[in-house]
């Protein structure tokens, strides 16, 4: 099947997790694992007589995202009223805003530059409230009723809508990453909560029209979705079957798309300006004062890491990619000052082992000082870089000192010229079709080295070994020839 | 120029499916002529001459209404009373798919 060009644009939904209230109400925010209905008022609700009000800090905090994402910021604004009859809304209808005739969202234009250089536009932003959780009994296709937890309701949302200028689902995924990144040194945003960033996504193939994709719940499903949207298009085209301009749903747990044959139109939404909340005129005086407050960005935090402590640009890409890690390498490079190999370690072996651990770099147990100490061990020679994973493992999920693992576990670094020898020995009594071998053939010396190796469970200092193998073989050598 | 709409029988049937509703063959036509009376009534506004007038999106000369972000825990179970059906703390709603 030829590789068609793929367009792909996304609408990512970001909770703005910091704030203490929500939107427009002052429920508290701490809904998660909460039973349900605790967190909502006669406000969230929609009670008759009672009126929203805007949270002064969420604002901010929105105005930040957008001068962080280097957008043009309206000095006027409003919320729009989108009706809708879903019992996700309390009130029949979301206060949001609207980029339509007779809308005014927070901010359009601006552009995020993702880790492999491509430049992606953002189209707007707008502040938005929450809609609610809905839960099906059984099957959603069967349950007479949805049950509903309004706790969620009302929480402030920022949408970030982006022009389609992703061209694989890759850079869909890496542009979620950075903006994942962006919003955390912004201090507005944790995206290890669950469900605090959520995206639909539109996509079109060479060909083919525009399709929409909702209820991508992460990061990591957007890529999923993607994939399988291209897959499905690119058959039905190579087929020569039209594809339907429709919206269509990700299942997550089938993970497939569905469509989701809606029959509203844009202006069945009825849009209008919400007479409960009264515009906002914004000030230079506020928006510089918002724009001096702001906090050191990933691509800024980059060229320092590069610039000033010598890190490599693909190990600082990394650190930068996720705000924890980046203040993680910080901290450690106060005990430890080597920084290019600091940041090796903790991009290469300290997130492998987190990975395969299941960990996340808020769960470790480590201490940025003990880090540093095993990089110490590991410059004095006191272990290999083989075993140096083991206790870095056992490190990351305990929080135990690398020198207490290394004397429990034995893995202090056998260099001892007299033991190897002995141990090459046993190797070359052991192998002598291998010891043939590697007369003739440099590969089958790292078969006897590894057997060295394999003998010490990687204690052994893997350059003295083949030094001794080396030798070894140079004196059967002559006897051979001769 | 003010512009006469009037509403079809699809129109109402459009708007019922928006807002869940089942009507009637009767039910329809009542509902066609009453609305579109309404909107007959509201296109005087129409006839208005707004020449040269910038648009009005609120009628209160108010700005910037802000609070503080402060949390405040309402007691859930008095608006809990109010919903006519719920399951555990739950509220039920009908499936809308
Ligand atoms: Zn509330």
């Amino acid at each position: 099947m030829a590789v068609k060009t793929v367009k792909i644009g996304l609408e990512v939904h970001c909770q703005l997790t910091s704030l203490k209230s929500k939107l427009f109400c002052s429920c508290p925010t701490d809904y998660r694992g909460k039973p349900p209905n605790t967190n909502i008022c006669p406000v969230c609700m929609g009670e008759p007589g009672t009126l929203p009000v805007l949270n002064k800090e969420a604002l901010r905090s929105a105005i930040m995202i957008a001068l962080a994402l280097h957008s043009d910021i309206s000095r006027f604004t409003y919320f729009t009223r989108k009706n809708y009859f879903y019992p996700d809304m309390a009130k029949n209808f979301q206060i949001s805003q609207y980029d339509g005739v007779g809308g005014a969202p927070l901010a359009k234009g601006g552009y995020v530059v993702l880790n492999n250089g491509k430049t992606v536009r953002i189209r707007r932003i707008q502040l938005e409230e929450d809609p609610a959780r809905l839960i099906y009994e059984g099957s959603i296709d069967t349950a007479p009723s949805a049950l509903v937890d309004y706790n969620r309701h009302g929480i402030a949302l920022v949408e970030i809508v982006t022009e389609p200028d992703m061209s694989s689902p890759e850079e869909a995924r890496l542009f979620l990453q950075k903006l994942r990144s962006i919003l955390e040194h912004l201090g507005v945003f944790d995206g290890e909560l669950e469900g605090a960033m959520r995206c639909d996504a539109n996509i079109s193939l060479e060909g083919g029209v525009r399709v929409e994709i909702k209820n991508i719940s992460s990061y990591k499903e957007v890529e999923r979705a993607l994939m399988f949207e291209i897959t499905r298009q690119s058959n039905l085209l190579s087929r020569g079957i039209k594809i339907a301009r429709e919206t269509r749903f990700w299942d997550e747990r089938r993970r497939i798309t569905v469509s989701l044959r809606t029959k509203e139109t844009e202006e069945d939404y009825r849009y209008f300006p919400e007479p409960d909340l009264p515009p906002i005129v914004l000030t230079d005086e506020f928006l510089d004062d918002v724009k001096r407050k702001l906090p050191m960005l990933p691509d800024e935090r980059r060229r320092v890491f590069v610039e000033k402590y010598g890190v490599s640009e693909q190990n600082a890409d990394v650190l930068v990619s996720d705000k924890a890690l980046a203040d993680f390498f910080e901290k450690c490079l106060k005990h430890y000052d080597k920084a290019q190999e600091l940041s090796s370690l903790l991009v290469g072996d300290f997130l492998a082992q987190l990975h395969s651990l299941n960990m996340s770099i808020r769960d470790v147990k480590v201490s940025p000082s003990q880090i540093a100490k095993l990089l110490k061990l590991l410059d004095d020679k006191v272990l290999t870089g083989l075993s140096a994973k083991t206790v870095l493992r056992e490190m990351i999920a305990t929080g135990e000192d690398p020198e207490s693992i290394i004397q429990k576990k034995e893995l202090h670094r056998i260099s001892s010229r007299d033991m190897l020898t002995e141990l090459v020995d046993q190797v070359f009594t052991m192998n002598p079709k291998a010891v043939e071998d590697a007369l003739v053939n440099e590969k089958a010396i790292h078969f006897l080295v590894g057997q060295v190796m394999r003998m010490t469970r990687g204690k052994a200092d893997p350059t003295l070994v083949r030094e001794i193998v080396e030798e070894k073989l140079g004196k059967i050598e002559p006897n051979r020839v001769g | 120029m003010p512009q006469k709409k009037s509403i079809t029988a699809k129109d109402i049937r459009h708007l019922a499916w928006l807002a869940k509703l089942d009507l009637s063959k009767k039910e329809e036509e009542t509902f066609r002529s009453q609305l579109s009376k309404i909107l007959e009534y509201f296109s005087k506004i129409d006839e208005a001459n707004t020449e040269g007038l910038p648009p009005t999106f609120h009628v209160v000369e108010q700005y910037n209404i802000f609070r503080e972000d402060e949390p405040c825990q309402f007691p859930s179970d008095l608006v809990l009373q109010n919903p006519p059906k719920k399951k555990g703390r739950f509220i039920k709603a009908a499936r809308i798919v």
